[in-house]
């Protein structure tokens, strides 16, 4: 217990600390210098910054609608007797395994906009090729489809797992009453399965907004600064520049954001426990 | 309900520790103390770090040489190109004593002097049990001028690297159409060539973190400056940068004469096209020569991809004059390291007569004048006869404390420009303002 304390409540506590100070290459031999709220004030007033979290929440929001929507009909499917089930959940939770730099430099090679495979067979039923990764307005577009085949089946093993939790009894009640397919999903299972969506939504959120490994082997940020979501800024800052105080600022700015996101979901989250 | 709030707290300490990984830094006081220059090399092997490519290859090479001629052991440890320098500066400040040898560039000395983690050669340069004997400065020159800082030489030179223009003769001669000595010549001549998407007629590299190292040989080719070497003055927003970095973007934007995907190209992706004869021209840096027309490695345009002076402007006397980017690698001892003896022994020899030989034929651009001019080298090496007339235009990115800042302002406006976010004029005024203000803070602008 101690040893995790000091583990994490070291490096919180110091880079806390230091994004009070201005500790960059510069400074080093001089020491740390206490400047206050500066590196605050400093990344509120620049436009790179509230364009890389514009950038962050576009994909946060774009990933979980397709992960979501991808997720539910395939955890519908998987819910189903079907034959060979066990070797589709197999299959669908494969690319959850692959390493995330893989993922980035394989998905570079799919998206080449002359040589890739995906343009290849685009090509071949008549569609002009497609600039996936070097047209600012679509390679944001082409992180959230990287995302969604590597973390869909997540969101599929969450979905699941609630669809399995519902019990029979109201499902078995309704089909007596003549209810349709459609009003036995969207009036019972929806209003069941809304924590289970909520987790799903809460740990999506929390792992698309610090997402970084695909993103900077598949596009570094680029092109021009059209993919560069915040861990990417702060990465720049603290390692490219090493303003190390700026960087803690930064991070300390983006936990803040992540505290309020989650803590407004889990509150929703335990409400939900409460009605059902 | 309780386990919902112990999942809240795991979500939010799981997020907490990776959001902070770019915070953790050792605390000052564990920076490393100088280690005595003259203490004797010891047992330990020699770590060297390297970024990937041609100069990792070319030192893996040279080091199995220098271990069979002195019985020493040297380790050599690649880093990939695009994080290079983010992985030392966090090696060097976090005092860590992984290397004993870094390659690095000269541009990135004045700040790492500032901060104290690099070890002066003076004391290695001044013990005779150390220095070797025939060790002659004068011959590093003047890359050794541009690893010293307040008279203290920080590392030796190794890599003097500059650009060709690359074009394929082949296709050249299809069509009846002269080499390029100009930027009409080479706009005229790429868009005769221009075949897509078999081969683009023209190349060029807008990576966001790599833009600046292609724009700037098309930038000091036609009279542009980043910022002035001798008075520090801001000249990347000058009206003849700016009509540099149109005619490098329009290449793309306007003229589409190469690939939509140059956005996200750097040189392993420019050297990838050239190698694939993917592109009519080209510019690319000296040291992929060596690999260019060696027919193992790029069969298919080995004998066809040929190389000449990056193109020049044509005055009005009918000269054309000349101008490109280059850069000055050295060899450097991080302050922590373990063996600086055995290290500073295997930089001189790796930069030295045997050494930069050994370099030059297996493909490096040495900086070592002794070697340039060497008869068997210059026989066996035909570009360095080129690479002699074409020295002094060359043109190094200031060499200041705030060299990084200068480089990632320009790389950002080339990326923006080229991806189209930005038209060249803005993307250069941003630019300016960034540099100009680290100028500033860092005290060599009033």
């Amino acid at each position: 217990m101690i040893i995790l304390a000091g583990a994490l409540g070291y490096p919180l506590l110091y880079s806390f600390w230091l994004s009070f100070h201005d500790w960059s290459m510069l400074t080093f031999r001089q020491g740390v210098n206490f400047i206050g709220l500066a590196n605050y004030a400093r990344l509120f007033a620049e436009p790179n910054f509230w364009r890389s979290l514009g950038v962050t929440f576009t994909f946060m929001t774009g990933a979980f609608v397709v992960e979501f929507v991808l997720g539910m009909l395939l955890a519908l499917l998987l819910n189903q007797e079907l034959k060979l089930r066990g070797l589709f959940r197999a299959t669908i939770f494969l690319p959850m395994m692959a390493a995330n730099v893989v993922i980035g430099l394989v998905w570079r090679m799919l998206f080449n906009y002359d040589a890739g495979l995906i343009n290849y067979l685009l090509g071949t039923i008549g569609i002009k090729p497609v600039e996936w990764l070097s047209n600012t307005d679509i390679a944001i577009w082409s992180l959230v489809l990287v995302d969604a085949w590597n973390t869909t089946s997540f969101v599929v093993l969450i979905l699941l797992a609630g669809l399995q939790a519902i019990p029979d009894e109201p499902m078995e009640a309704a089909m007596i009453d003549g209810a349709s397919r459609w009003q036995r999903f969207t009036r019972i299972v929806l209003p069941l399965l809304r924590p289970a969506i909520l987790v799903a939504l809460v740990w999506r959120m929390i792992d698309t907004f610090r997402i970084f490994d695909v993103v900077f082997t598949l596009t570094g940020g680029g092109p021009a600064n059209a993919t560069e979501v915040i861990s990417i800024f702060a990465y720049r800052a603290g390692f490219g520049k090493f303003e190390l105080g700026y960087a803690s600022a930064i991070s300390y700015t983006m936990i803040g954001i992540m505290l309020v996101i989650a803590g407004v979901l889990f509150r929703r989250i335990n409400r939900m426990e409460q009605l059902y | 309900m309780k386990s919902n709030r112990l999942l809240y707290i795991r979500g939010v300490a799981l997020s907490l520790i990776t959001l902070i990984a770019s915070a953790c830094a050792p605390p000052p006081a564990n920076r490393p103390a100088a280690a005595p220059a003259a203490q004797p090399a010891n047992n330990e092997p020699i770590v060297v770090a390297v970024w990937s490519g041609p100069e990792h290859d070319n030192v893996v090479k040279v080091a199995a040489e220098y271990e069979k001629a002195t019985g020493a052991k040297v380790t050599i440890e690649e880093l990939p190109r695009e994080s290079y320098k983010d992985k030392l500066n966090t090696v060097l400040l976090g005092g860590a004593s992984d290397y004993d040898a870094i390659y690095i560039s000269g541009d990135w000395i004045p700040e790492y002097d500032a901060a104290g983690v690099l070890m002066p050669f003076g004391d290695f340069i001044k013990d005779p049990k150390v220095a070797g004997a025939d060790l002659k400065l004068d011959d590093k020159q003047p890359g050794l001028d541009y690893a010293t800082v307040n008279g203290k030489v920080y590392g030796y030179p190794s890599e003097g690297d500059t650009a060709w223009m690359w074009y394929r003769e082949d296709l050249l001669k299809a069509k009846n159409i002269p080499v390029p000595t100009t930027w009409e010549e080479y706009l005229a001549a790429a868009q005769a060539l221009n075949d897509p998407p078999n081969v683009y007629g023209a190349l060029v590299g807008g990576k966001r973190d790599e833009a600046l190292w292609d724009f700037m040989h098309y930038l000091y080719a036609m009279g542009g400056e980043v910022v002035d070497p001798k008075t520090f003055e801001v000249k990347f927003n000058s009206p003849t940068s700016v009509k540099a970095l149109e005619y490098w973007v329009d290449l793309r934007n306007k003229h589409k004469l190469t690939s939509p995907d140059v956005t996200n190209f750097g040189y392993n992706e420019i050297f990838a096209a050239l190698q694939q004869g993917k592109a009519a021209l080209g510019v690319q840096w000296m040291a992929a020569t060596k690999d260019l027309t060696d027919c193992k490695v790029s069969p298919n345009v080995c004998d066809k991809l040929k190389y000449t002076f990056v193109p020049g402007i044509k005055g009005a006397d009918g000269k054309v004059s000349r101008g490109q980017g280059a850069s000055s690698w050295a060899w450097s001892i991080p302050k922590a390291a373990k063996n600086p003896v055995g290290a500073y022994k295997f930089i001189e020899w790796l930069t030295g007569n045997v050494g930069a030989k050994m370099w030059a034929l297996n493909g490096g651009i040495p900086s070592n004048i002794a070697v340039l001019k060497d008869p068997d080298v210059v026989k066996q090496i035909p570009q360095f006869a080129l690479l002699a007339e074409i020295m002094p235009d060359r043109h190094l990115l200031a060499n200041t404390t705030v060299s990084a800042t200068l480089a990632d302002a320009a790389h950002e406006a080339a990326a923006a420009a080229m991806a189209g976010t930005k038209s060249p004029q803005d993307a250069a005024d941003a630019a300016a303002a960034k540099m100009t203000e680290a100028l500033k803070k860092a005290g060599y602008l009033k």
